[in-house]
């Protein structure tokens, strides 16, 4: 399967829910630390990637998300503190078509609500996570309770108004849009917690993915204790994904530079494929919802590989 | 903002999920609220009675938050600007960060109160502190690179902190950068508008330059812009470090690695220098030397292999 070689540091990939054969890649100059951004839309063609669009950005981007109600709208988290709206169809100069200005800190996520399509989340090195629509300039609301980094924001697949937050005050907290304060919170890891994912086929699982390097899976109704925990990386756990086709399935990427396949209701083996194919800090992973088992990477080499599940990502 | 492009047939095909027959919930009630049946989440957050909870106040305190805890996570230290005004890094080494790596946190923590002792105590010092204090400590950041066990980075908050600060700071002394604006420095936000990456000026009804283009930012705007991405790239290391603490133990445990063959290597320098200076070191090693003995009558020749081996006499006796 095909690789595109980025200019600058990839720190997240995302398939299209729209077209099985687009993707979007958040990158950042200098690993991120300093320097400029650029958000790629590439299509998937026999003859590998294609190029459809790049936009510049004045700083590092961290995170995108897909517009769940356009095919054409893409958000983009930027280390500056904005979010930053692209529209594919409009001219180059046009865009981005609404930059939303704040968060105080960078941005380290975004996520569209997958269910009511009209509104996303950002979350925030400033501590807050916010509700934004497209229609409005302005935040619907902001939701400030963690006391640290809030590194992702995730809204459950299956509930409109629920969604999940990932920080480095070491909890996962679960959000109601209509609530003003957490209605759970999970005291998950020892250590900073950077990534969690509802698991689509039970609206009451998460797992998250933390520095101390486990995977854990919590259902929401018990947040003392973990369902399950999967050792297996050798540094901290970057973002850990459900699939959007298999229960039991998801992935991981961590700073150990893998990519792994996990099967949590096989917790003797439930590590399925440690994928090494790239050379610097795995730092993006995506899941097709068009194509089962079409998997996509990317990381601080500069590259993105798109793959079948079960087989080799290199293998050209 | 530009019209977005109309494409609005339904949003996305259903996912796999929703097409599944697996029922959500089916092991047990569900412990959410039934969805909102509003077709509009700003409805729905409306209806709620939260919109614009979180949302700053005029003097950038967060509404409705007066009692934000965190008990569920690791008791937090205080912010930087909540310790005191002599430097960021006083509160930080007292903090019991649950890592492995603590004690190499609290060695750091003595670098990062020299790093950081300038900007607290020296030229930023008790003339800003109300104000700095104040906007910062009520706005919703809560950063907190201070609780990070490697103390000299935390200096990326300290950068943000003093963003703002540089903007109250110059629009309050001299008022006449109103557009300015970027970055750092606040702008003309006016009294107390806090806000770390303002966007000050037009809409200012006491910018003088309002209508006008902003006058260049002189030399000392321009040496704070500089420290200031000076130290958010420090910030946004430390963060990076923050994420992945193991592969930075690694590093640091590789950087003393390769110290320590330095040591060795300029150890055997030094030796050769005082060696050519005349100075005699004492061998680290003798060879044996084979005795002197003298060939007696009927002695066996000497192996052919005694050139390479011409100490070990056992394989002479072997043969």
């Amino acid at each position: 399967m095909p690789m595109f070689k980025t200019a600058f540091n990839g720190y997240a990939v995302k398939f299209s829910p729209f077209l099985e054969s687009r993707l979007a890649v958040a990158t950042s100059q200098n690993f991120g630390i300093i320097g400029s951004g650029r958000q790629y839309v590439l299509d998937l063609t026999p003859n590998g990637f294609v190029p459809v669009c790049s936009f510049d950005t004045p700083d590092g981007l961290y995170d995108c998300t897909w517009s769940e109600d356009n095919e054409n709208i893409l958000v983009s988290a930027s280390g500056d503190g904005s979010v930053k709206l692209w529209d594919l169809a409009a001219p180059p100069m046009a865009n981005p078509v609404s930059n939303r200005q704040e968060h105080s800190h960078e941005v380290a996520s975004v996520d569209w609500n997958m269910v009511r399509k009209d509104s996303f989340l950002s979350s925030s090195w400033d501590d807050t996570i916010r509700l934004w629509t497209v229609d409005s300039p302005q935040s619907l609301r902001a939701f400030v309770e963690h006391s640290y980094c809030v590194y992702k924001a995730v809204w459950n697949p299956r509930h409109a108004d629920i969604f999940a937050s990932a920080s480095g005050d070491c909890t996962v907290r679960i959000w109601d849009v209509r609530q003003p304060r957490s209605t759970y919170q999970i005291p998950g890891h020892e250590m900073e917690i950077l990534s969690c994912d509802w698991n689509k086929y039970n609206e009451f699982m998460l797992v998250s993915g933390s520095v101390d390097k486990s995977i854990k899976l919590w259902d929401v109704r018990n947040p003392r204790q973990e369902l399950t925990r999967l050792l297996g990386h050798t540094y901290a756990v970057r973002q850990v994904k459900f699939s959007p086709h298999q229960e039991s399935l998801l992935m991981s990427c961590s700073y150990d530079m893998t990519v792994c396949l996990w099967d949590y209701r096989a917790p003797e083996d439930a590590l399925l494929a440690r994928l090494a194919h790239h050379t610097e800090f795995a730092v993006g992973i995506d899941m097709s919802t068009l194509v089962e088992g079409l998997l996509a990477s990317t990381a601080w080499d500069e590259t993105v590989f798109v793959w079948q599940q079960g087989m080799d990502p290199r293998a050209a | 903002m530009h019209g977005l492009s109309e494409f609005c047939a339904g949003g996305t095909p259903p996912k796999p999920w929703e097409r599944s027959d697996t029922q959500a919930g089916s092991n047990g009630p569900s412990p959410f609220a039934p969805p909102s049946n509003s077709p509009s989440t700003a409805a729905t957050v409306a209806d709620a009675g939260v919109a614009n909870a979180g949302a700053k106040d005029e003097n950038g305190i967060p509404r409705s938050l007066a009692t934000v805890d965190g008990t569920a996570g690791r008791q937090m230290p205080p912010r930087p600007w909540e310790v005191n005004s002599s430097g960021y890094g006083g509160g930080m080494t007292s903090y019991n960060r649950p890592s492995p790596y603590g004690g190499l946190g609290t060695g750091m923590g003595g670098y990062g109160s020299n790093y950081a002792s300038p900007y607290g105590a020296g030229m930023y010092g008790s003339g800003y502190g109300s104000s700095y204090g104040g906007g910062y400590g009520s706005s919703s950041y809560g950063g907190g690179y201070g609780s990070s066990s490697y103390g000299g980075m935390q200096n990326r908050y300290g950068s943000g902190q003093y963003g703002g600060y540089g903007g109250m700071g110059y629009s309050g002394m001299s008022g006449g950068y109103g557009g300015y604006g970027g970055g750092a420095f606040g702008g003309m936000g006016g009294a107390g508008s806090m806000t770390p990456y303002g966007y000050g000026g037009p809409g200012d009804p006491n910018d003088p330059n309002a209508g006008r283009p902003p006058g260049p930012p002189n030399l000392w705007q321009t040496m704070l812009h500089a420290l200031n991405s000076f130290l958010n790239f420090f910030g946004r290391l430390s963060i990076l470090v923050d994420e992945n603490t193991h592969a930075f133990h690694f590093f640091i445990t590789a950087l003393l690695q390769l110290c320590d063959r330095a040591g060795v290597l300029y150890g055997e320098l030094a030796r050769f220098v005082l060696r050519l200076l005349g100075v005699r070191s004492k061998a680290r090693t003798k060879l044996a030397s084979p005795p002197v003995t003298p060939s007696l009558p009927g002695t066996p020749a000497l192996p052919s292999n005694m050139g390479d081996a011409r100490n070990n006499w056992d394989s002479v006796w072997g043969k």
